[in-house]
C-alpha cells in the first residue's frame, strides 16, 4: 500500500454464510465488471436462527427483493411485529411494532393530548390505556389480523410497517442465489494465516486451509476469522453494554413442531435470569435463550438448553473503528448484539449499505475508513439504545432484571427517557434507525409516565379534541375490522 | 408551566419570538411582553432568507403573498458567489438538488465521471432552482414532483424592519403587550440567579418568569446581567465589520441573493421589490474602513439612497444560549456572517427549540442541557459551512492567502479531505445544510474530487451521457415552463411596488 496509490481491483470478504452472503450480495449486484469479487465462505453449519427483517426495509429494495419473493421462500411468513412478554412482571404483555407516525393535531402529537387527559382528571397510570386506541399495529397484532402497509398516506393501514420472519438460513440462501448468478468467484474455504506488511500494516496475503492464497486491494471480515489470526487488530476499542444487557450466554435450537394458526410472530419472554426469544416460522419454530448463567443453576441451565442445543457464550458491545488500513470487520467480528429485535442481522445490513457506498477506490483508503467509522458508530448506538429501552424501562423485580438501572445506561438513551419522562418528548438523534413512533409507544407501554404535558397541548380545545380523536379512533377501528386474520394470509 | 415571559428587545428576532409564542400559547394564559424602545435602532439582519422561514411562516399561519406585499419581498431560489473560488468564477447555491438518481451512486458521482472525460458542463446546469434563477423565473414548486429533479424549495428577500413589523401587528392582535422604554437595571434572585424583574428608565417594574434577550449584539440579560460567557470564532472567521447601503434598482431583478469576494471580504447584494440591499463585510486587520465604504459605494450598480450605515461584529456564540430563565435569541445568542444567509434561521431554530422545550418556572436543567446542545450543534454546523466557502478559494490578496491556510475545525478539515480524495459529502439530520448545499460549494470552487464512488464504472460511458443528456434537456424544457420572476411576483398578489427600470 506504500508509495504509488494502486486502484482497488479485488475484493475479498471472509466469514460464515449467515453473515457473508447479506454483504456479498450487495457488493455483487453493484460491483463494476473490472472489479474482481472473492467470496471465501466458511461452510461450517452455524447455529439456528430466525430474523425478523421489515419488508420496506431499504437492504431488501437495494437488492430488488420485494415481498413476493420473500413470501415464497422457505419458511417465511409475515407479521406485524414482536410480542413482549414478562418484561413488566410475570402475565405482563406487550405488542412491539414498527409505524408510520400517528397522525397530529393541530401540531400537537396525540400522546401529549392523552396525557393532558389522563393527568386533568388525575390518573397518569391510565395514560397508557388511553393512548392504545391509537396503537394500530399493536391493536391489529393483538387481535390476530394483518395487512400490508398502504401506499395511500390517509389510510390507516399506511401505518402499519409488516415484517418478514424467516429462518436465517433460508434468507440467507436467498441472497446468496441472488449471488451466484452474478461473476463472483467463490471458495469454500476458511483462512489460516495473515501476512501483513510490514511497512504500513496492510494485509498483503491470506492463506486459506485449501492451500489455496488470496490477494486483494482490500478485505472484508464479516465472521471474525481473519481478525483472529493477528494481533494487529485487536478489539482494545470494544465497547461492551453488558451492564443493560445483563446475559453472558446464548442457546439456539430449532424446533420441528409446527406452530399453531394463532401462533403467528416473534415472542420475547422475560424469565428470572434470561430471556426466551421463540419464532414461529411456515413449518417450525425456533427458540433462543439469552441467560445470565451465573444466575442459573446446572440443571436450570441445562434444561432452558434442551437437548442439542449449542450453547455459547454472549458478549454485547460493539468496536469504535472496524476499519484499519485495507481490512474493515462487520457483522460479529465488529459487534454483538444478539437476537433480540434481530439486532445482529439489523447491524449487519446496515454496515453493508455504509460499507457499499464507501468502498475504496485506491490503496490508500483512510478517507473511506473514517467516514465508514463513523457511520458505523452512529449506527451501533442507534441500534444499541433501541435493543436497551425495554431493558432500561423493564419492572421485574427478579435478576438480573431488577438491577438494570435507567444511570448504568448510555448518555444518549439516558437524555431520550429523561426527556420523555419530563414532558413527553421525543429526542431524535442524526440517524435514527427506528420509528419515532416505536420509541414513544414503547415508552408508554412501558408505563413511562411524563411528568407534565408538553405547554402547547394546554392550549387546545379539550371539547373539541374529543370529537376528532373519536372521528380518528373510529377510523382505525373500522380498517383493523377490514383487515385480514393472520389465518387468511398464512402463505 | 410559565405564566409570564418577557422578551427584550423588539427587531426581527424580538417580533419573530413574540409571534411564534403568541400562537403556540394561544389559550394557555401565558402573558407575553415585550419591551423595546425607539431610541434603539435594530441591526435589521438579514435580508435574505433560507427556506425554512415558509415553515415559520406556516406555522403562524401566515399568507405568503400578503407577507410579500407588506415586506416588500422578492423570492429566492439560491445564492450565487462570484469571484469565492478564482476572480470570474460564479456558482450559485441553490434550494434544490443537482441531478437525480441514474444508478446506485449519488448523482455527483456520475458527473464527476463525465466531466473528467468529457464535457459534462457546469454542475450547476443539472438543477432546477440553479436555471431558474439564472434566467429570472420562478414557479411555485409541485407539491408532489414527479420526479426529485423538479424538487425544490424556495425563500424571500424581504425588508427585515417591514417583516418585524409585521409580526408586531401579528403579535399585538393575539395579545402580546408591547411596552416602550429602556432597561435599566435587572433584578435577580441571589440564590437562584433567576432574573425576577427589569426595571425601564421611566421606572416601570416588569416581572416575569422567562426572560427572552433579543437585546442584540449587547446581550442585554445574557451576558451583562448573567455573565453567560462568549466562544469567540473569530480565529474561524475573522471578518468584523460591514457597511450597509441600499440603492435604486436598475435591472429587473433576479431571484436570488448575490455574495461577491472582495479584496479583504465579500459583498452582498439583495434584491427587493423597491431596492437593492448591499453591504460590504470585510476584516480591519486587510482593509480600512474607508477602503471598505469605498469600494461598496464605487460598486452599486444603481444611486445610492441613504447613507452606509457601519456594524462592528465579533463571531461567535454564548457559551450557553439559555441560563438560567434567560434565553438568548438572535445576536444576543451569537453572530455568523449573513454569508448563507442564517442570521434568521439562527434565530428561527432557537424559537422553535424553545418552543419544543417551553419550560415550567424552574426552567428544568434537562431541558436546558438539551436546548444548549441543539443549538450548539446548528452554530458549529453553520461555522463550518461558512468558513468551507473561505477556505476554498484560490484568490491571490493576502487575506484570501490566509484564509486558505487558517486554522480550521476537524469538522471541516475531515469533511473537505472526504470530498477531494472521494467525493464523499456530508450527510446529517440535524442542520440546515444539506448535501446539495455542501456540493454546490465544493465544485463551485473548484475542489474537484480524485475518484468517485466506483459503482458509476458499472454504467456504460454512453449511458451514463445519455442520462446526464437527459436531466440537461429536463431542466430547460421545465424552466422554459415557468413564468419570469417578476411576473410571478404580479400574479401571486403579492403587490409588487418596484419596477424593472429603477423606479422605487
Amino acid at each position: 500500500m506504500s508509495g504509488v496509490e494502486r486502484r482497488v481491483r479485488r475484493i475479498a470478504i471472509f466469514g460464515k454464510s449467515h453473515e457473508l452472503w447479506p454483504v456479498a450480495a450487495l457488493l455483487a449486484k453493484d460491483l463494476p465488471a473490472d472489479i474482481e469479487l472473492i467470496v471465501a465462505e466458511d461452510g461450517r453449519p452455524v447455529d439456528p436462527a430466525a430474523v425478523a427483517i421489515r419488508l420496506d426495509d431499504v437492504f431488501l429494495a437495494r437488492l430488488g427483493i420485494g415481498p413476493e419473493q420473500l413470501r415464497m421462500a422457505d419458511s417465511a411468513i409475515f407479521s406485524l411485529g414482536i410480542e413482549l412478554q414478562g418484561w413488566q412482571g410475570d402475565g405482563s404483555q406487550y405488542f412491539l411494532t414498527g409505524s408510520g407516525s400517528l397522525p397530529a393535531i393541530l401540531d400537537i402529537p396525540i400522546h401529549q393530548i392523552m396525557l393532558r387527559a389522563a393527568l386533568a382528571y388525575n390518573q397518569p397510570d391510565r395514560f397508557a390505556y388511553l393512548y392504545q386506541p391509537f396503537r394500530l399495529p399493536a391493536r391489529a397484532m393483538e387481535a390476530g389480523r394483518f395487512g400490508l402497509q398502504s401506499a395511500d398516506p390517509r389510510s390507516p393501514q399506511s401505518m402499519l410497517r409488516p415484517t418478514v420472519q424467516i429462518d436465517r438460513a433460508d434468507y440467507v440462501s436467498l441472497l446468496r442465489n441472488s449471488v451466484m448468478s452474478g461473476r463472483s468467484e467463490i471458495v469454500e474455504a476458511r483462512p489460516t494465516a495473515i501476512e501483513i506488511s510490514a511497512a504500513d500494516q496492510s494485509i498483503d496475503r491470506i492463506a486459506l486451509d485449501s492451500g489455496q492464497a488470496i490477494e486483494a486491494d482490500f478485505y472484508i471480515d464479516v465472521s471474525g476469522a481473519l481478525a483472529s489470526l493477528t494481533n494487529a487488530f485487536s478489539r482494545s476499542d470494544w465497547n461492551s453494554f453488558a451492564e443493560g444487557l445483563p446475559f453472558n450466554r446464548i442457546t439456539s435450537a430449532r424446533g420441528a413442531e409446527l406452530p399453531s394458526g394463532t401462533e403467528r410472530h416473534f415472542v420475547a419472554q422475560a424469565f428470572k435470569g434470561g430471556l426466551t426469544i421463540s419464532t414461529p416460522l411456515r413449518d417450525r419454530f425456533i427458540e433462543q435463550h439469552l441467560y445470565a448463567s451465573s444466575l442459573l443453576t446446572g440443571d436450570e441451565e441445562r434444561k432452558l438448553a434442551g437437548r442439542g442445543a449449542n450453547v455459547a457464550p454472549f458478549e454485547p458491545g460493539y468496536i469504535r473503528q472496524p476499519w484499519i488500513g485495507n481490512f474493515v470487520r462487520l457483522g460479529s467480528a465488529s459487534a454483538s448484539f444478539g437476537p433480540f429485535l434481530s439486532a445482529d442481522m439489523k447491524l449487519l445490513q446496515h454496515q453493508a449499505m455504509i460499507l457499499v457506498d464507501h468502498l475504496p477506490t485506491r490503496s490508500n483508503m483512510k478517507v473511506e475508513a473514517r467516514e465508514y467509522n463513523r457511520r458505523h458508530l452512529i449506527a451501533a448506538e442507534q441500534l444499541r439504545d433501541f435493543v436497551l429501552l425495554p431493558f432500561a424501562l423493564n419492572r421485574r423485580n427478579d435478576a438480573p432484571w431488577c438491577r438494570i438501572q435507567d444511570d448504568g445506561m448510555p448518555e444518549s438513551l439516558i437524555r431520550k427517557i429523561d426527556q420523555f419522562r419530563s414532558r413527553g418528548r421525543f429526542v431524535a438523534y442524526d440517524g435514527e434507525m427506528f420509528d419515532e413512533q416505536s420509541w414513544i409507544d414503547l415508552m408508554i407501554g412501558f408505563d413511562l409516565v411524563p411528568d407534565r404535558v408538553d405547554p402547547m397541548a394546554l392550549s387546545l380545545d379539550m371539547t373539541d379534541m374529543a370529537r376528532r380523536l373519536k372521528n380518528l379512533s373510529r377510523a382505525f377501528d373500522q380498517a383493523l375490522a377490514a383487515m385480514s386474520s393472520n389465518e387468511d394470509v398464512r402463505p | 408551566m410559565v405564566g409570564e415571559v418577557v422578551i427584550v428587545g423588539g427587531g426581527t428576532a424580538g417580533w419573530m419570538t413574540a409571534a411564534a409564542l403568541s400562537r403556540k400559547l394561544a389559550g394557555t394564559g401565558t402573558k407575553i411582553k415585550l419591551v423595546e424602545s425607539a431610541e434603539i435602532g435594530t441591526v435589521g439582519v438579514g435580508e435574505a432568507t433560507l427556506p425554512q422561514i415558509r415553515d415559520f411562516n406556516r406555522m403562524l399561519d401566515i399568507d405568503e403573498a400578503q407577507l410579500m406585499a407588506r415586506t416588500s419581498a422578492t423570492i429566492k431560489l439560491g445564492i450565487e458567489f462570484r469571484d469565492w473560488g478564482r476572480t470570474s468564477d460564479q456558482y450559485i447555491h441553490p434550494f434544490g438538488v443537482h441531478g437525480e438518481t441514474i444508478g446506485p451512486a449519488d448523482f455527483h458521482h456520475y458527473w464527476i465521471k463525465e466531466n473528467a472525460t468529457a464535457d459534462a458542463g457546469d454542475f450547476g446546469r443539472y438543477c432546477l432552482a440553479i436555471a431558474a434563477a439564472r434566467s429570472q423565473h420562478f414557479a411555485l414548486p409541485p407539491d408532489n414532483p414527479p420526479s426529485p429533479l423538479q424538487a425544490y424549495s424556495y425563500a424571500f428577500q424581504f425588508d427585515a424592519s417591514l417583516y418585524a413589523a409585521f409580526l408586531a401587528d401579528y403579535a399585538a392582535k393575539r395579545g402580546v403587550e408591547r411596552i416602550e422604554g429602556k432597561v435599566v437595571t435587572v433584578d435577580t434572585d441571589g440564590e437562584s440567579g433567576f432574573i425576577q424583574s427589569i426595571t425601564l428608565e421611566s421606572g416601570q417594574l416588569i416581572s416575569g418568569e422567562l426572560f427572552i434577550d433579543c437585546s442584540g449584539f449587547r446581550g442585554l440579560l445574557i451576558e451583562q446581567e448573567m455573565e453567560t460567557g462568549f466562544d469567540d470564532w473569530s480565529d474561524y472567521l475573522p471578518c468584523n465589520r460591514a457597511f450597509a447601503v441600499p440603492c435604486k434598482i436598475v435591472d429587473p431583478v433576479g431571484p436570488y441573493t448575490r455574495s461577491t469576494a472582495r479584496a479583504a471580504g465579500w459583498q452582498w447584494r439583495i434584491p427587493l421589490q423597491h431596492r437593492i440591499g448591499n453591504g460590504l463585510v470585510y476584516c480591519n486587520r486587510y482593509m480600512s474602513d474607508q477602503d471598505a465604504v469605498d469600494m461598496l459605494m464605487a460598486s452599486l450598480e444603481g444611486e445610492a439612497i441613504a447613507e452606509p450605515k457601519q456594524l462592528f461584529f465579533r463571531t461567535g456564540k454564548r457559551k450557553k444560549l439559555w441560563n438560567r430563565n434567560c434565553v438568548a435569541i438572535g445576536l444576543s445568542g451569537g453572530f455568523l456572517e449573513p454569508l448563507e444567509s442564517t442570521s434568521i434561521d439562527l434565530i428561527q431554530s432557537g424559537i422553535l427549540n424553545l418552543i419544543a422545550l417551553f419550560p415550567e418556572k424552574q426552567c428544568s436543567a434537562s431541558d436546558v442541557d438539551e436546548y444548549n446542545r441543539l443549538m450548539d450543534l446548528e452554530f458549529d454546523r453553520v461555522r463550518d459551512f461558512l468558513m468551507l466557502h473561505y477556505v476554498l478559494n484560490q484568490r491571490e490578496e493576502p487575506f484570501w492567502r490566509d484564509m486558505r491556510n487558517i486554522g480550521r475545525p476537524d469538522s471541516l478539515s475531515e469533511k473537505i479531505e472526504a470530498f477531494k480524495r472521494r467525493a464523499i459529502v456530508p450527510q446529517y439530520d440535524h442542520g440546515l445544510f444539506q448535501p446539495a448545499s455542501w456540493l454546490s460549494v465544493f465544485i463551485g470552487q473548484n475542489l474537484l474530487p480524485e475518484t468517485y464512488d466506483l459503482r458509476v464504472d458499472a454504467m456504460s460511458d454512453e449511458d451514463r451521457t445519455g442520462h446526464l443528456e437527459r436531466i440537461l434537456s429536463s431542466v430547460e424544457s421545465n424552466v422554459g415552463r415557468m413564468p419570469e420572476h417578476l411576473a410571478f411576483i404580479r400574479k401571486y398578489r403579492a403587490s409588487f411596488a418596484g419596477a424593472q427600470g429603477g423606479q422605487t
